[in-house]
């Protein structure tokens, strides 16, 4: 915790080893953990360099009350949940905006650039867990939504997720 | 800008076992900050970096499209020295973001506003719900996000006066043709009493009976489900679920099924009597066959957009018959006919 109050206090005095200290020692996670949330890494590089370049240019103002690492996940979390709300924002708004005058797309359930070995593979699956696998990877539903969707509870969905990587696993190793 | 610095930092228990359901969760985007920690903390350890290497080599190849670039920590870095280290560019990177951030906040207070003048108008006792029925006569809705449907004569369709978080409608009797736009947020999600049908963009067919449900897909993809079964139906593909199964055959769409709704037959050496089944549910009338045989005449045509009388004349002059007109809506067809 000393160690953790000192780097805190070095940064917010303007010490920039320190904060290329927390830098290097998290981007990466970050970033990772940012992009399976938007599914862009673009955007996932966007908010953490943005997260860090806001800390530093407030760093004065800087209040953290645990640690820095719980800091800065639940900070890149909160801004994650705030982009995907403004995509969907953004999305209703182009929405009505081109309904008049552009043709309609066609998004796929499966893309389809998908070799058909990776179908084949998904429709093995056992039918409920290709339903939920299929709906959280290619619809991009949240396990609540899955969860509303097909009546079951959030805690199934998690279950039949992680099974659907093992069976997957099995036919992507073959 | 300030909102970073309101992060509510509950407190980290290190409790949280990592196992292959956290591991799903957080390669589908659903783990708390949290969960990340406990799960990169884990990963620390080289034994389990291989599991979950694994696990995630499954999840990026089933998207292959989607897979994470490399992480440029040292790139990420160096831009960020150069943006907070030169007044100006710190000055202009402030502004853009600033008048970017203003002009989401603007765009969202007006949808805001704009969603809120409708629920406060109309929610009095739960969301206001539509309902379409139909009789003897088809009958075009256009939804809250524009997409469309157009309803089959005999048809009820219930739909709420507007879409916030979902798009999802209830067909409770007959049939329609979608015309869906797309939003990868919102699925477009189709209740009947059978089976959910559920699309991102496409144009479909959906047939609700007493016993049966029939989904054809136009063009676009479909995901048909039950809570035992789904089924993925590619364009000009079709499936039926009679009340009890539960389990999803695929077979061949035929496009003239929902002719009512686009006004376009095509045959391709159709037996007559086939092609007088697709007319008549169509275009609502009655065609009768003066002689059995007539039924056993191959037809290739394609027809788009126009009226019964047209086609039916045009029809019998090929296969040399004749046709007469008893009123509006009955026809009487005469001739040798075929073997």
């Amino acid at each position: 915790m000393l160690e953790h109050d000192r780097i805190v206090q070095e940064i917010k005095e303007g010490n920039e080893h320190s904060f290329q200290q927390i830098f290097h020692a998290y981007y990466e996670n970050l970033c990772h953990y940012a992009f399976t949330i938007l599914r862009d890494m673009d955007d996932a590089e966007d908010i953490v360099q943005s997260m860090f370049l806001k800390i530093w240019e407030k760093r004065e103002e800087l209040t953290i009350t645990h640690t820095v690492k719980s800091y800065l996940y639940r900070a890149v979390y909160n801004q994650c949940i705030n982009q995907l709300d403004r995509r969907s924002v953004q999305q209703r708004f182009q929405e009505q905006n081109a309904a008049k005058t552009s043709s309609v797309q066609y998004p796929e359930i499966f893309p389809d650039e998908l070799e058909a070995r990776i179908v084949a593979a998904i429709n093995t699956l056992p039918n409920q867990c290709r339903t939920i696998f299929v709906m959280s990877r290619y619809q991009e539903m949240k396990y609540s939504q899955i969860a509303k969707a097909l009546d079951l509870s959030v805690n199934t969905i998690e279950n039949q997720m992680s099974k659907a990587l093992r069976i997957l696993r099995a036919h992507f190793n073959e | 800008m300030n909102e970073i610095f309101n992060t509510t930092e509950p407190i980290v228990r290190n409790e949280i076992e990592v196992n292959d359901e956290l591991i799903a969760k957080y390669l589908a985007g659903e783990a708390s900050p949290e969960e990340a920690m406990a799960l990169h903390s884990w990963l620390e350890i080289p034994a389990n970096r291989q599991r979950f290497d694994d696990i995630q080599h499954v999840w990026t190849g089933s998207l292959p499209a989607k897979s994470p670039r490399k992480i440029n920590a040292k790139g990420a870095w160096d831009t960020l020295i150069k943006t907070k280290t030169s007044p100006q560019n710190a000055g202009r990177y402030n502004d853009e973001s600033r008048s970017n951030l203003f002009k989401i906040a603007a765009s969202a207070l007006l949808i805001a506003t704009l969603a809120w003048l409708v629920y406060y108008n109309f929610r009095n006792d739960g969301p206001v719900e539509f309902v379409a029925a139909t009789t003897d006569s088809l009958s075009q809705i256009i939804f809250p996000d524009q997409s469309s449907a157009m309803l089959n004569r005999g048809s009820t369709l219930r739909y709420p006066a507007n879409f916030d978080d979902q798009r999802e409608v209830h067909l409770k009797n007959g049939e329609a043709f979608f015309n869906i736009k797309s939003d990868a947020r919102r699925p477009f999600i189709i209740r009947t009493e059978h089976a959910t049908v559920q699309v991102l963009g496409t144009a479909f067919n959906v047939k609700v009976e007493e016993n049966v449900l029939e989904v054809s897909v136009d063009h676009g993809k479909v995901l048909v489900y039950i809570p035992t079964d789904s089924v993925v139906l590619q364009p000009g593909a079709a499936t039926s679920l009679r009340k009890g199964e539960n389990a999803f055959v695929v077979r061949e769409a035929n496009s003239n099924a929902w002719a009512y709704a686009t006004h376009r037959f095509v045959f391709r050496d159709t037996p007559v009597r086939e092609v007088f089944q697709y007319i008549q549910k169509a275009q609502n009338c009655s065609i009768e066959l003066a002689n059995p045989d007539i039924g056993n005449c191959k037809l290739s045509a394609t027809f788009e957009s126009v009226s019964t009388d047209y086609m039916l004349n045009l029809i019998t002059e090929a296969l040399n018959l004749s046709v007469t007109k008893n009123d509006e809506r009955t026809f009487t067809v005469e001739g040798e006919g075929c073997r």
